[in-house]
């Protein structure tokens, strides 16, 4: 047999296979072509007006993928489709913040942009990661010019660089911003969890023979980074979301998952607050 | 049998293959000892651009090629373990079926060790090149992960050890010694399992780390290999390897078989053939399914997943593997349609193809629907595509899927029907009440996944788990049933096997690299959702490039990458089939019966 003769005997058989290998390099070039760059980073002057803060916010809003679950649809209500809530108007829906929680805009947005799981509108779940953590990893500054973005979308924007509070894990990070908390918000504290029988099934040590995981705060804290979330994230998820994630042969069913619903942005906090504190606890 | 004669060069591949599976652990060893040592305090990544070479293309290839080579050396000892075991167990009372299956083991085995030799040396190349090009990642990796990188090489030499003796001894240890055979293969596909399970805590702790802290300082090792996303990773490669290394191996009979000389060789590559497809036919049942597991546990962790891979940059990625995927299982079905051709009498049944057709090709438009259609970022804004509306939403794509399997569960039953006359009393019955049932899995399979539509996103979510279960329950009541039917059932005629068209083996041998490129789009896929992050949310990939190439140009890298695979695999199956010419070989084999 000769060498041209096996040659051919040897490809034919791919030959087919070939042309669907090639049908696909064709029609993945054919679709829309993007390429991904990592967000750059923009220079923010803390002498910056509102207005371009709000053009910048603008940009980021698109660049760091908020738009990939909320939308921007007037006319749409609420929901306009998206994941999250419209963006649309949101400035003149929450001119007066949110019961419970902060009472003006500007404050509503930032908490709504630091810690989205503390006040959850009614119909979404509870999905969208911090913006000071990854994908989205905003700068306070970058937050502030979010915010007058949004802020925009029925409204004025008015907030300036350090207008707005810093996320949490930012403030504990100074001493001198680090909030202990207080004995009425202790005592507060308590209260809800014996109003919300918390403690029928939690115990604060560890050992105690309850249906519950025990909520001592070193347990709570290696339980947060087995999830990989910080201590704060963490409650929120447990308490708003009790089945997202179980550890430790607890059962997964036994907590209700409602808590969401009954407690206000207010209460979560307070709660919060106090398991997270090293104070001792009874 | 197959060492006669041979002896030295199986000496000199099995050296070539201890010496690059040494590589492998040395580099792993290295890793796991020098590293460990390093002062690495944080999770912060340095840079090296060795030889001036594109770091991140090099280690793209050699990481996807070595996943290749590593699956297919990891599923084939699966199924061909469990085809040695039908053997076994037929020893005694059909010695003729217990040879064919026998060689058929042999014969899937003996593409193993120039494989293992390649998943070793692409192993210590990919190992060389990630230490080389990132040692800031590769250092941090180590310091989480140090105790898994010293035990992984033992358990890989492990692997080797068994692999060797399982191959080498298969004539030896016959008969009454064939019980130590078995559990050779038992160990190898116990290690080799676990080797997978290991690399898999490494890969998914980059996309879904834990068990440290915000600082990325180790707080639990346990929780860090048990991350959310290894497991629901561990089942889908089980799944999926098993899919490829079918698909490999159906490919490699159909080119025996083309190239075979006699009707008795080309009837037991025809078989093998059909064997391999009928295992990725099973297999691939159950692929969607653990892949719908692996994408919920990704969303869980963070919504960012499935954004970016259903909504956002990565969306038309999976128009891509919504039409590769598609090609396969049409492809599939379509090589099994063919093999009625092989069976006289199956008239009755080949009337059906058309219909299945028209069903499988309606089934991948819904499942290709995407959810948007961003032709750039900034229409990545997650709403509803103008056109196309909410059918890109999870609950039609749920009723496509479900049914195509359906449809190809059909197809396998309608096979075991060709040429055979049913002879129990309750026959008609019997047929009436299984077709009955089939249709009424197919109505409770659309009705929930109507219902589903209209429900809110968490009842839509169980809904499409009664699916899967309605889908499971319906083929297992009614193969059970199937069984009761065939039992004692007249055969027309035989199967004709070495009949099957040449268009058959060409299809075969596409769907094996059909299965190779989606492979490899799949591991882009796992490796883009994490945008510029090595391990997210923890380590940021601030090198230069950091960004995702377009769609077209990944497609480029990963057709280079299947061609390069099969130029490896099918150099090192020359080499070694140099060493099999001179066996007595299918003669002595007792050729196939039918099914």
């Amino acid at each position: 047999m000769s060498v041209t003769m096996t040659l051919r005997r040897a490809v034919t058989p791919i030959v087919p296979a070939l042309v669907v290998l090639g049908f696909f390099v064709w029609f993945s070039n054919w679709i829309p072509q993007t390429r991904w760059e990592p967000p750059k980073a923009r220079a923010i002057s803390a002498q910056m007006t509102p207005a371009e803060l709000a053009r910048i916010g603008a940009v980021l809003t698109r660049e760091r993928g908020c738009l990939t679950c909320h939308t921007i649809e007037p006319n749409a209500g609420l929901k306009g489709q998206g994941r999250g809530p419209n963006f649309a108007g949101i400035a003149s829906r929450r001119a007066k913040g949110v019961t419970g929680g902060p009472s003006d805009l500007a404050g509503y947005l930032a908490q709504s942009l630091y810690e989205p799981g503390v006040y959850l509108v009614e119909g979404y779940a509870n999905i969208m990661p911090a913006s000071q953590r990854p994908p989205a990893k905003l700068t306070y500054e970058e937050t502030t010019a979010v915010v007058d973005y949004l802020m925009s979308l029925g409204g004025t924007p008015t907030a300036k660089i350090g207008d707005l509070s810093r996320p949490s894990s930012e403030a504990a990070r100074t001493p001198s911003a680090a909030a202990a908390p207080t004995a009425a918000g202790a005592t507060n504290a308590t209260a809800l969890l014996d109003k919300h029988n918390c403690l029928t099934c939690h115990a604060f040590k560890t050992g105690e023979d309850r249906p519950g995981p025990p909520l001592a705060l070193a347990a709570l804290r290696e339980n947060a980074a087995a999830r990989g979330l910080s201590l704060d994230a963490y409650l929120i998820e447990s308490i708003v979301q009790p089945r997202a994630f179980v550890r430790g042969g607890f059962p997964p069913d036994l907590m209700p998952d409602e808590y969401g619903t009954q407690l206000t942005a207010g209460d979560l906090h307070a709660i919060i607050a106090y398991l997270s504190s090293p104070e001792p606890k009874p | 049998m197959a060492l006669e004669g041979n002896g030295e060069m199986h000496n000199r591949a099995a050296s070539s293959n201890c010496i690059a599976a040494c590589a492998v652990a040395a580099v792993l060893l290295m890793l796991g000892t020098d590293l460990s040592l390093a002062q690495v305090t944080s999770a912060t990544p340095s840079y090296a651009e060795p030889a001036r070479i594109d770091s991140r293309l090099t280690v793209w290839i050699a990481a996807q090629l070595h996943l290749m080579f590593a699956a297919f050396v990891l599923a084939v000892p699966m199924f061909a373990l469990y085809i040695e075991c039908m053997g076994w167990r037929l020893a005694k009372r059909d010695r003729a079926s217990a040879e064919r299956y026998d060689w058929l083991a042999h014969e899937m085995a003996r593409l193993l060790p120039p494989a293992y030799s390649l998943t070793a040396i692409t192993g210590a190349f990919l190992g060389f090149a990630l230490f080389a090009a990132y040692p800031g990642f590769m250092g941090y990796m180590t310091k989480i992960f140090g105790p898994t990188f010293v035990v992984y090489p033992l358990f890989f030499v492990a692997e080797t050890v068994c692999l060797y003796f399982w191959y080498y001894t298969w004539d030896r240890l016959q008969g009454t010694r064939k019980w130590v055979h078995v559990l050779l293969g038992i160990l190898l596909n116990v290690f080799g399992t676990i080797v997978m399970f290991i690399a898999d805590a490494w890969a998914t702790f980059m996309m879904t780390p834990a068990g440290v802290d915000q600082a990325g300082n180790l707080v639990d090792l346990y929780a860090a290999v048990w991350n959310p996303g290894w497991m629901p990773l561990n089942v889908h490669r089980l799944v999926a390897n098993i899919t490829f290394g079918a698909l490999l191996c159906a490919a490699y009979a159909a080119y025996r078989f083309l190239l075979a000389a006699t009707h008795e060789e080309r009837a037991l590559y025809d078989w093998m053939g059909y064997t391999g497809n009928l295992i990725a036919l099973f297999t691939m049942l159950f692929l969607p399914f653990a892949g719908y597991y692996f994408g919920f546990e990704l969303f869980a962790f963070s919504a960012t997943y499935g954004v970016t891979l259903m909504g956002g940059v990565l969306s038309w990625l999976f128009i891509i593997q919504a039409i590769v995927i598609a090609a396969l299982f049409i492809g599939a079905a379509y090589y099994a349609w063919l093999g009625f051709l092989r069976i006289p009498g199956s008239e009755p049944q080949q009337r059906w193809v058309p219909a299945f057709n028209i069903i499988l090709i309606l089934g991948f438009m819904v499942w290709a629907t995407p959810h948007t259609m961003a032709a750039s970022i900034e229409e990545s804004t997650g709403g509803f595509h103008p056109l196309l509306g909410a059918l890109g939403l999870m609950a039609p794509k749920m009723i496509a899927v479900t049914v195509i399997l359906l449809v190809l569960y059909v197809s396998y039953i309608l096979y075991r029907h060709a040429g055979r006359i049913l002879t129990v009393s309750w026959a008609n019955v019997g047929s009436a009440v299984q077709w009955g049932l089939i249709v009424l899995t197919a109505a409770a399979i659309v009705g929930l996944g109507v219902y589903g539509y209209f429900a809110p996103a968490h009842i839509r979510i169980q809904t499409s788990i009664w699916q899967i279960l309605v889908l499971i329950g319906g083929i297992v009541i009614t193969f059970v049933l199937d069984q009761f039917l065939l039992a004692g059932a007249r055969t027309q005629a035989e199967v004709r096997w070495g009949t099957m068209p040449r268009r058959g083996q060409y299809v075969l041998i596409a769907l094996a690299f059909i299965i190779v490129w989606l492979m490899g789009l799949m591991g882009y896929a796992r490796s883009a959702v994490r945008l510029n992050w090595h391990i997210f949310g923890l380590m940021e990939d601030t090198s230069a490039g950091a960004g995702l190439p377009s769609l077209g140009e990944a497609a480029v890298v990963i057709t280079a990458i299947t061609l390069i695979f099969f130029v490896l695999l099918a150099v090192s199956f020359a080499i070694s089939s140099l060493s099999a010419r001179s066996q007595a070989g299918h003669a002595a084999v007792p050729g196939p019966a039918a099914v």
